[in-house]
């Protein structure tokens, strides 16, 4: 096996279990300074390629892998060659928050090296130096709790390269990411290919990883359908939107107001935070009945602080909130300004998707037939557990909870978080309908797409403060800090 | 005043969760609980408030297994519709304070320690398999976490109108599903990570404990609360 080639192979088969095969018939090399993305739809097998790739579905998930893999003149599928992978690679997965294992970002870092057995004080240097490089020293014994989402995502980056492997693995990098963050993930892995390493990246959102000469593989049901270069032709930016990939600009479409609305929810000098920490302060918003509107910020700028304090979750610090007309104590708009998380499972309350809607109907009084109206695949899943359905029908399912409660604003914290494109837009279509039906929306996102496709106004929350911004602005924007144009997108 | 020696922490909590099985007379597990529960929380509440709620809803859990399974002798106090009788009062009794002194030991090794010299310590000087270090380091990596899960899910079920405090049963329930669900998901690729990053290959280095007056006071204190039951003659 020849080392300048650092990732080969091509596997026949693979699946969890002693289940059906996942993926079938994939294959690819990548040398050093190289970088392979592999791009499909949620649930195409790209996820599951990197961990047969690995070695990590035969020797850790019960799984089976027919064919072959070497990285770096290892073979990961053997057990003893699964042993020595770790020296050989750098895996970030998609949410740092399973990611990070130790309390500290020194401890974080410092753990891959005494897991390799390098001694204490190459420990030390080593550590020290790699949180210097990632901006991260100051922190280095601040509890990761404590880290923004791009700091965490920094560190699963330090303690994923310490050890400086030749190859680097990314399983969708950009999830949970703002913009700013993008920005740093593509920084980083231009840097690591300008120093000779191979790059290994699964991602729906493609558009940010579209370096010319960049080689794209395209997977749907679990195969790869087809090989491309970037930059890509407008028919190959077509052909990837239509299978969910998202490979071109966010479009910014004429999102229709609702036209002689009364006003739903209305903030007027709004100061919101923590007891004594005041993340924003003289917040003036208003929301129309069947409207959609976005509120953009980096991570951390307080948007979901702002979101929780009109659901009711939190108390304002000072000023007030007005629902449909009249004032309103916190504890009056919960459950009618309903604030959907971004982790929709921490709405669910039953062991399956069944006794879900049974429990909805006995709150709400609402026919179990009128709530799985609602549910197009109810059908097919109603016996699943509501936390193994696809994360498109997780976020979905918390959507119709929220409506059936009879909220007339529904609150979306970062709604498109780990969608694809195809799942995204299914979404964008039930947003639309049930803003038919009255409801009105205010979402929390980084997302260009939710802005352009989705509302038809958008505040920024930015520095403390909220102002309205134009909505193509905005898509400029989220654009901008990630490091892409309108034009180049 | 410096932090103990995670290694004994470990050994004093470990000895007291196994004096709180072995000992069964009321004044025994008053002994280790009360002490235990007041310094714990003392130390280990700005960090795992959440142990706390746990063992509050584990007592309310044990009462009620107690009231259906254990309610039998004199009548102790009527409340209404429910009369309890001294067997519910005793079990309750006796398991909540059991509860107490491991949640209290508990409590003061997570709040005695510092959670990234748990894996490196337990590992270099009691010798314990890495898999047992490596979890209880992130056990406490996981802490806030769930502390924040347990937030989330109680605004989440306040909107879908269940009550604010979880005591029966079936609220309990729908609590612990999503926290031990999403629990579930997060370890599986945690595992999956430090795999990746070499956990299997972890070869320890081996040094003896550091034994010096903080470590020998609370050996000290361990002891009296084994020998202490004995001179009195409690039964255990």
């Amino acid at each position: 096996m020849n080392e300048a080639v650092l990732l080969k192979y091509s596997i026949r088969g693979a699946g969890y279990g002693e289940g059906p095969a996942i993926i079938e018939d994939v294959a690819a090399d990548l040398g050093e300074g190289g970088l392979l993305v592999l791009a499909g739809p949620s649930g195409s097998g790209k996820t599951t390629t990197l961990l047969a790739i690995t070695g990590v579905l035969n020797n850790l998930l019960y799984g089976w892998v027919e064919g072959e893999s070497w990285i770096a003149g290892i073979n990961p599928l053997s057990p003893e060659g699964f042993d020595e992978i770790p020296t050989r690679i750098g895996a970030v997965l998609q949410d740092p928050d399973k990611q990070l294992a130790m309390p500290t970002p020194y401890s974080e870092v410092a753990f891959t090296l005494e897991n390799l057995g390098y001694p204490e004080h190459v420990i030390r240097e080593k550590t020290v130096e790699m949180l210097e490089r990632l901006g991260l020293r100051d922190k280095m014994y601040a509890h990761v709790e404590d880290l923004s989402g791009g700091e965490k995502r920094r560190l699963t980056f330090a303690s994923a390269v310490v050890h400086d492997p030749p190859l680097l693995l990314l399983d969708e990098p950009s999830a949970s990411m703002d913009p700013w963050g993008i920005r740093e993930v593509r920084g980083f892995i231009s840097d690591w290919r300008r120093r000779g390493k191979g790059v290994l990246v699964v991602e729906h959102k493609l558009r940010y990883f579209l370096w010319d000469g960049a080689r794209i593989q395209v997977y749907r049901g679990g195969r790869v359908v087809r090989e491309l270069e970037a930059p890509l032709s407008r028919g190959e930016i077509r052909f990837l939107e239509e299978i969910g990939v998202d490979a071109g600009p966010p479009r910014i479409r004429r999102v229709k107001p609702p036209t002689g609305s009364s006003r739903v929810l209305e903030a007027r000098g709004l100061v919101i935070g923590y007891g004594e920490n005041i993340v924003a302060r003289d917040i003036d918003l208003y929301l129309d009945r069947g409207e959609a509107v976005a509120i953009i910020g980096r991570n951390g700028a307080g948007k979901t602080t702002l979101l929780k304090t009109l659901a009711g979750g939190l108390d304002p610090l000072d000023g007030e909130v007005l629902l449909l007309g009249e004032k309103t104590f916190s504890r009056q708009r919960i459950g009618r300004v309903f604030y959907v998380p971004q982790t929709p499972d921490y709405l669910f309350v039953a062991p399956s998707l069944e006794g879900e809607v049974r429990e909805i109907a006995g709150k709400t009084g609402k026919p179990v037939d009128w709530i799985t109206r609602y549910i197009p695949w109810y059908g097919e899943a109603r016996k699943t557990s509501p936390y193994r359905l696809s994360h498109g029908q997780r976020r979905w399912l918390s959507i119709i909870i929220a409506y059936s409660y009879g909220a007339p604003v529904i609150l979306l914290d970062e709604p498109s978080s780990g969608l694809d494109l195809r799942l995204f837009r299914r979404l964008a279509g039930l947003v639309g309908k049930l803003r038919g039906e009255g409801v009105s929306f205010l979402i929390s996102t980084h997302d260009p797409r939710v802005v352009g496709e989705m509302c038809s106004r958008a505040y920024i929350l930015d520095r403390g403060r909220l102002r309205e911004i134009d909505r193509y602005r905005a898509v400029e924007l989220l654009e901008e800090e990630a490091g892409l144009s309108l034009e180049e997108a | 005043m410096r932090r103990p020696s995670t290694s004994i922490l470990f050994i004093y909590g470990l000895a007291i969760t196994l004096l709180a099985f072995i000992y069964r007379d009321p004044y025994s597990l008053l002994l280790i609980s009360i002490p235990n529960a007041v310094a714990g929380i003392y130390l280990g509440y700005r960090r795992a408030k959440l142990i706390v709620v746990l063992l509050l809803l584990s007592i309310w859990g044990t009462f009620l297994n107690a009231y259906f399974l254990a309610n039998h002798g004199q009548v102790v106090a009527v409340l209404g519709p429910l009369v309890i009788r001294e067997g519910a009062v005793r079990a309750t009794a006796q398991i909540g304070l059991r509860l107490l002194a491991i949640a209290g030991a508990a409590l003061i090794f997570i709040g005695g320690a510092e959670p990234e010299q748990i894996i490196r310590d337990l590992e270099a000087e009691l010798r314990l398999p890495k898999t047992i270090t490596f979890s209880l380091a992130y056990a406490l990596r996981l802490i806030p976490l769930l502390r924040r899960d347990y937030s989330e899910i109680m605004f989440c079920r306040r909107q879908r109108g269940y009550r604010r405090i979880a005591y029966l049963p079936g609220d309990i329930k729908t609590l612990l599903l999503p926290l031990l669900s999403i629990a579930y998901q997060r370890a599986i690729w945690a595992g999956i990570t430090v795999e990746l990053r070499g956990f299997r290959k972890r070869r320890p280095r081996y040094r003896r404990p550091r034994i010096g007056l903080v470590e020998a006071l609370l050996l000290s204190w361990l002891a009296l609360q084994v020998v202490l039951p004995i001179m009195a003659g409690w039964t255990m």
